[in-house]
């Protein structure tokens, strides 16, 4: 089962540091959970055993499998350090491990029968006349015959009538399909010949193989197992899929010249392309320039930023654009509007569509800073964390950008992580830092910053420079207390030249307090 | 060509930013749209960005107290213009206004959603939409408060007393706006409109308790009824946790303040109708622990009244029938409250807990009298030969449930002991049972109790089976029982007269051959001869017919003197047989006086025995029955239902056992601790004798006194009332 996957080595390194935001970006990625490393161990092992209870929480709730009837998941429990740990993963219930899985993929789950938008612009009808109403882009997406029937119907046309073989389960089927709802415990031995049927012509290639393995296997536990993996590989066969579809959105996006207004052609063009929009994303080439470009998106999905979903929920101008036909879904022969990306960075907005098509993470550190500042705000929090995640991840950063303007960004979007990796950077270097007048400057903004904060007492920065000095040299605070500075003994040799080049460090920072006329 | 303009600004930060108040003026009058309804009209892109940008640029706050100033005007002007009515309408104008409000600052919250989770937060304000609930609280609502409050009671209230047509819609409305609005870290609710709902509540129900004009009887369904229309009327209007509230003040205000009127006036009505399933719902209404305490103790008091009340019957002509019917009166008392609380009560420890003590309370009245009426009641149970051995046990049971209760367990204990005595000596009961009796008491008083009685039945075992050897040995040509006491065991006085009772010789010669007998398996006893405890049958044919006549020895003994004498005075009758005296007047008045028995005629006829009158057999007796039972006479026959001089004996002997037991206990408390104040010693020797009596003070000083002069203790030279033992 080993993999030399260089992803999951690094999540098992997070996992023992208990980082987190690292653990969540590589998840994204589409690292399988419930690997083992060389030594047999999985990531939840790993987290339990280093005491990392958030991380705990995470790994089950991403679909990390404690069953506690297999020796890894004994050895998870076993091996927790602490007891709340312990009951975390004893309570947890592997029947229910099924629901659990990538924000991307609940996200997708969520819209099958949303109310708040209620997007959906397609029906399905089987022969005998059952029905339901689905998102035509997904089903696009999701399936190569779903995408060509669509093309063809044209984008006025809604409704999509299945081939007569379809037995009338096969509308759960392929709801819960293609939006990544749990399915597979629920298909019986009697259904699986005709859902493998008509699986293949959609070209659902995951649930096909899954039905052609299956059939031979008796064995309940081996079933089991096998549900469980394949359930993990429709996620990740759903993401790549979401993958080429946001391609095929950045393919499609229209140059357009705001300044002279833009032609309901072009929207026109945008609406029936392949890609079944539902509004149009505006993102300009920069900051002065009146070009830019609409991107043919959809609103079941942008929403996952709260600035969007509140944009489409509440009753403003936006809303105004969609109407309902008698069949309740979107009217698709109206008009939808555009709305404006607020950022002028092509890159990054791409990357941002792809967070939220299929919570892509991997972002350049060169375009971090511009994500962070649109993911802040479009009220995107964890997309936050994972562009301070690039930044403090990437040695390249501080090559163009001063550790200051990284403080100022870091205070203006309140990312602790930055402020820590600012004040972890300066006291690597102290010594040069303790030199610049901007130092200086930052302390000042980081002590006028405690008079509407009021938590401590203390400036947080010199606070955190502190913590990052004894780091640095490995000290413990607790040391330097009962260290005798005058004795020479053997053995504390070591020890004594950390410490004393902690001390000078140290008083480096404190000469300059003092010439501050600061007293911590 | 239709061109779509895109109105976005566009940009962040831009540089050329706008200043703050062409920004403002976009959010201001976006807020007077959004007001006016007309928010379809507002691009939330446009806003969303405005307040972002003012934001970032560290201009939040500013903003934040002008969306404040504009919440408190528009207020401030709905409140001018529509809220200066006065009728119920006020209420539907508030809610109006309270609806708009929240709808409003539900659009404008959603457009100022940056500056809440980057300048509240940061700043510790509360967001924007429950800024604007604040300034709706302080505005509208508490401005009107008293308004309000008052035409929300005076609905409630015309609910309670049933008037239809109360809005509880609107008034649900009102407690969900309450309810939503916060003040001082709780809600509206909370800190102001309930304190008052509850104090108008209390108002309302104790006018209703102080004008209460039904039947004092159904209050408790009374109060049934107003609960149950209370939780319906509330349940209109309020959620179940803050009516719960509501509910605890009506019951405490009909129950809980008003108990004194529940308990003293209505409890006893309750039970003197047998109203028993309005006393359940009484007991269910009352459940509040020291409601129920009261309740408890009134019911208690009640029985202890009725038990109290039961008085002897002295129409009846014996003192054992009064005594019976008096213990039967009571013990029905006891059975039916016993039923009855179970039934009150389910499940509940506490439910005989007021019957006992009830009966507690009317046992402690004339203690004595008590204790001797139980033993004369369990000796006519056990006497009752009819009666089948379980149901016996039954009644039994009973009678020990009272002898718990009994504080002078040792006047019962004596009358008990005499009257065990006499049922053995007789055979008159089951030995079975009085050995189950026994065994009953000593499980609820102790050995000590059982020690007399199981000597005794001891005793006649033995001398059965000492009986049947001697016969077989000894031949006796008629039947007898021969009963060897120990005197200890027994509660009777030794006989001891200066001169040996002379026997017909058929007797003599069968005692004698009895101690011949008895003397051989028990070297060293003494035994002396009880005749006045015995009887005798005795055959005689008299002119008309045969009799068998049972009779106390002594008068046997005078009947045989007749065998070969026609005619003797009393004296020689009294030389002859050497009887005391005393015996020999009562026996004689017994055979010669006593109509029914008048075996010997007396010359001359009159009701006085003395030396000189003669006696000779009355041949001419006859009876309905060929077997006669003689009764020996007490010598004060008139005195049958009083305390007669034999219940004088015992009265003394009981004073001088409680004598002996309080000395003895004082000698053994002080023996344990060597030195003691007087009072605590008291409260020891208290404790020590309240199984068998209760220890009266006078009794506990003479006793001190008395050992005292006996030198068992001493009193210390400098302090009285601090005692010593002496070794």
């Amino acid at each position: 089962m080993r993999t030399a996957d260089k992803n999951f080595e690094e999540l098992c390194y997070w996992c023992r540091i208990g980082d987190v935001e690292n653990v969540d970006r590589l998840i994204s990625k589409g690292v399988n959970l419930n690997d083992i490393d060389e030594f047999n161990n999985s990531p939840l092992f790993l987290a339990s055993l280093c005491g990392h209870e958030d991380l705990v929480n995470l790994l089950l709730k991403r679909g990390a499998i404690c069953d506690r009837d297999r020796h890894e998941g004994a050895r998870c429990v076993y091996g927790a350090l602490t007891d709340s740990i312990r009951n975390i993963l004893l309570n947890y219930d592997i029947s229910k491990a099924v629901d659990l899985k990538q924000p991307f993929a609940s996200h997708l789950s969520s819209q099958l029968n949303d109310q708040s938008i209620r997007g959906h612009d397609i029906m399905l009808k089987l022969a005998n006349g059952q029905h339901t109403r689905l998102h035509g882009f997904l089903l696009a997406a999701r399936s190569p015959y779903f995408a060509k029937q669509l093309q063809e119907l044209g984008s006025e046309h809604v409704t999509l009538d299945l081939p007569k073989e379809v037995p009338s389960v096969g509308l759960d089927i392929i709801s819960s399909y293609v939006y990544l709802v749990p399915l597979l415990h629920t298909i019986t031995d009697e259904e699986s010949e005709s859902i493998g049927h008509f699986s293949q012509l959609f070209g659902f290639a995951g649930l096909t193989e899954f039905l052609d393995k299956a059939k031979d296997i008796q064995d309940q536990v081996q079933i089991s197992k096998l549900v469980t993996e394949y359930q993990h590989n429709f996620i990740e066969e759903a993401r790549l899929q979401m993958q080429l579809f946001v391609e095929k959105i950045m393919d499609n996006k229209k140059t357009v010249n705001v300044a002279n207004g833009i032609s309901p052609d072009t929207l026109n063009s945008l609406k029936n392309g392949p890609t079944l929009p539902d509004v149009y994303l505006l993102v300009r080439s920069n900051e002065d320039s009146d070009i830019g470009f609409l991107y043919p998106c959809h609103r079941s999905i942008i929403i996952r930023s709260d600035y969007f979903r509140v944009m489409f929920t509440s009753p403003f101008d936006e809303t105004t654009f969609y109407y309902k036909t008698a069949d309740g879904l979107v009217d698709r022969s109206v008009d939808f509007p555009i709305v404006c990306f607020p950022i002028h960075d092509l890159h990054a907005a791409e990357l941002i569509l792809s967070y939220l098509y299929y919570d892509r993470t991997e972002i350049p550190w060169d375009v971090a800073l511009n994500v962070l500042r649109a993911a802040d705000a479009l009220l995107m929090e964890r997309l936050k964390t994972m562009a301070a995640v690039a930044i403090t991840q990437s040695s390249h950063f501080l090559e163009r950008y001063s550790v200051f303007e990284l403080l100022d960004v870091a205070w203006e979007f309140r990312v602790e992580r930055l402020e820590h990796h600012v004040a972890n950077t300066i006291a690597g270097d102290i010594e040069h830092y303790v030199s610049l007048p901007q130092l200086k400057d930052a302390i000042l903004r980081s002590s006028s910053m405690l008079k509407t904060r009021q938590e401590t007492d203390t400036i947080e920065l010199i606070d955190d420079i502190r913590y990052y000095l004894l780091k640095k040299y490995n000290v413990d605070a607790e040391d330097l207390d009962d260290f005798d500075w005058n004795e020479t003994n053997e053995g504390g040799l070591e020890l004594r030249t950390e410490v004393s080049m902690y001390k000078s460090d140290y008083q480096r920072l404190e000469n300059l307090l003092e010439k501050m006329n600061i007293n911590i | 060509m239709f061109k779509i303009q895109i109105r976005s600004p566009g940009s962040l930060g831009a540089k050329s930013a706008p200043t703050f108040e062409d920004s403002w003026k976009i959010i201001e009058n976006a807020m007077a749209m959004i007001h006016e309804g007309r928010v379809s009209e507002l691009s939330f892109e446009v806003l969303f960005h405005v307040v972002y940008s003012l934001t970032l640029r560290k201009l939040g706050g500013e903003l934040y107290h002008r969306i404040g100033n504009a919440l408190e005007k528009k207020l401030r002007n709905v409140k001018a213009s529509s809220l200066n009515v006065t009728s119920t309408d006020l209420l539907l104008e508030i809610l109006r206004a309270w609806d708009n409000h929240c709808e409003s600052l539900r659009l404008i919250s959603d457009v100022t959603m940056y500056l809440d989770k980057v300048y509240c937060k940061d700043n510790r304000k509360p967001f924007v939409y429950d800024m604007g609930l604040g300034h709706f609280r302080d505005i509208i609502l508490k401005a009107s408060k008293d308004q309000v409050h008052s035409l929300m009671v005076r609905q409630i209230n015309d609910a309670r007393r049933g008037a239809v047509g109360t809005d509880f819609e609107t008034l649900k409305a009102l407690v969900g706006m309450m309810e939503t609005l916060t003040d001082s870290n709780d809600t509206y609710y909370i800190t102001e409109f309930e304190p008052f709902l509850l104090e108008k509540t209390r108002k309302f129900y104790k006018t209703f308790i102080d004008s209460y004009s039904g039947e004092i009887i159904s209050y408790p369904r009374e109060v049934q009824t107003l609960i149950e229309k209370e939780q319906e009327v509330d349940s209109k209007f309020l959620n179940q946790d803050v009516s719960i509230k509501i509910a605890k003040v009506v019951e405490s205000i009909l129950i809980s303040e008003n108990m004194h009127f529940v308990a003293e006036r209505v409890t006893p009505q309750l039970l003197e109708n047998n109203k028993f399933s309005d006393l359940k719902l009484l007991f269910a209404l009352c459940h509040a622990p020291t409601d129920n305490k009261k309740l408890w103790k009134q019911c208690s008091q009640y029985i202890s009244h009725e038990g109290i009340s039961i008085t002897e019957d002295f129409s009846l002509k014996k003192r054992a029938q009064v005594a019976v019917k008096w213990i039967t009166e009571i013990l029905e008392l006891k059975t039916k409250y016993e039923n009855l609380f179970k039934s009150v009560a389910e499940g509940e420890s506490t439910d005989l807990k007021a019957v006992n003590e009830a009966f507690s309370i009317i046992l402690a009245q004339n203690g004595k009298r008590n204790a001797e009426y139980l033993a004369v009641y369990i000796d006519f149970m056990l006497r009752s030969p009819s009666v089948a051995e379980d149901s016996m046990r039954v009644k039994l049971e009973e009678a020990i449930a009272i002898f718990k209760f009994l504080r002078e367990k040792d006047v019962f204990e004596k009358v008990y002991q005499q009257q065990l005595s006499k049922r053995l000596l007789q055979q008159r009961s089951s030995l079975k049972l009085e050995k189950h009796l026994v065994n009953r008491m000593k499980e609820e008083v102790g050995r000590s109790f059982a020690l007399k009685p199981e000597g005794m039945f001891r005793d006649m075992s033995i001398s059965q089976t000492n009986n049947s050897k001697f016969q077989q040995s000894y031949q006796v040509p008629y039947a007898f029982d021969i009963s060897v006491l120990t005197s200890a065991c027994w509660p009777f006085q030794q006989t001891s007269s200066e001169k040996e009772v002379v026997l017909p010789a058929s007797l003599e010669s069968l005692k004698l051959d009895y101690e011949n007998y008895y003397m051989k398996s028990y070297n060293g006893r003494v035994l002396s001869w009880a005749y006045h405890l015995g009887s005798l049958d005795v055959g005689f044919q008299f002119k008309k017919s045969y009799h068998v006549i049972t009779m106390p020895v002594y008068a046997a003994i005078i009947f045989m003197l007749f065998e070969d004498h026609e005619e003797f005075s009393m004296q020689e009758i009294k030389d002859l047989t050497n009887i005391p005296e005393h015996e020999l007047i009562r026996n004689l008045l017994t055979i010669a006086i006593a109509p029914k028995t008048r075996l010997l005629k007396k010359q001359p006829m009159n009701k006085k025995i003395l030396p000189s009158d003669r006696f000779r057999i009355n041949y001419s007796f006859s009876a309905p029955t060929t077997k006669v039972k003689v009764l020996a006479v007490l010598t004060k026959p008139e005195s049958d239902t009083q305390p007669s001089s034999r219940s004088n004996d015992v009265a003394q002997d009981l004073t001088n056992e409680r004598k002996r037991c309080v000395e003895a206990a004082i000698v053994r408390t002080l023996k344990s601790s060597q030195r003691m104040y007087f009072d605590p010693l008291f409260e020891l020797v208290r404790e020590a004798v309240a199984v068998r009596f209760q220890l009266d003070p006078g009794l506990f000083h003479k006793s001190v006194d008395k050992l005292v002069e006996r030198e068992y203790i001493q009193r210390d030279p400098d302090d009285g009332t601090f005692l010593h033992y002496l070794a």
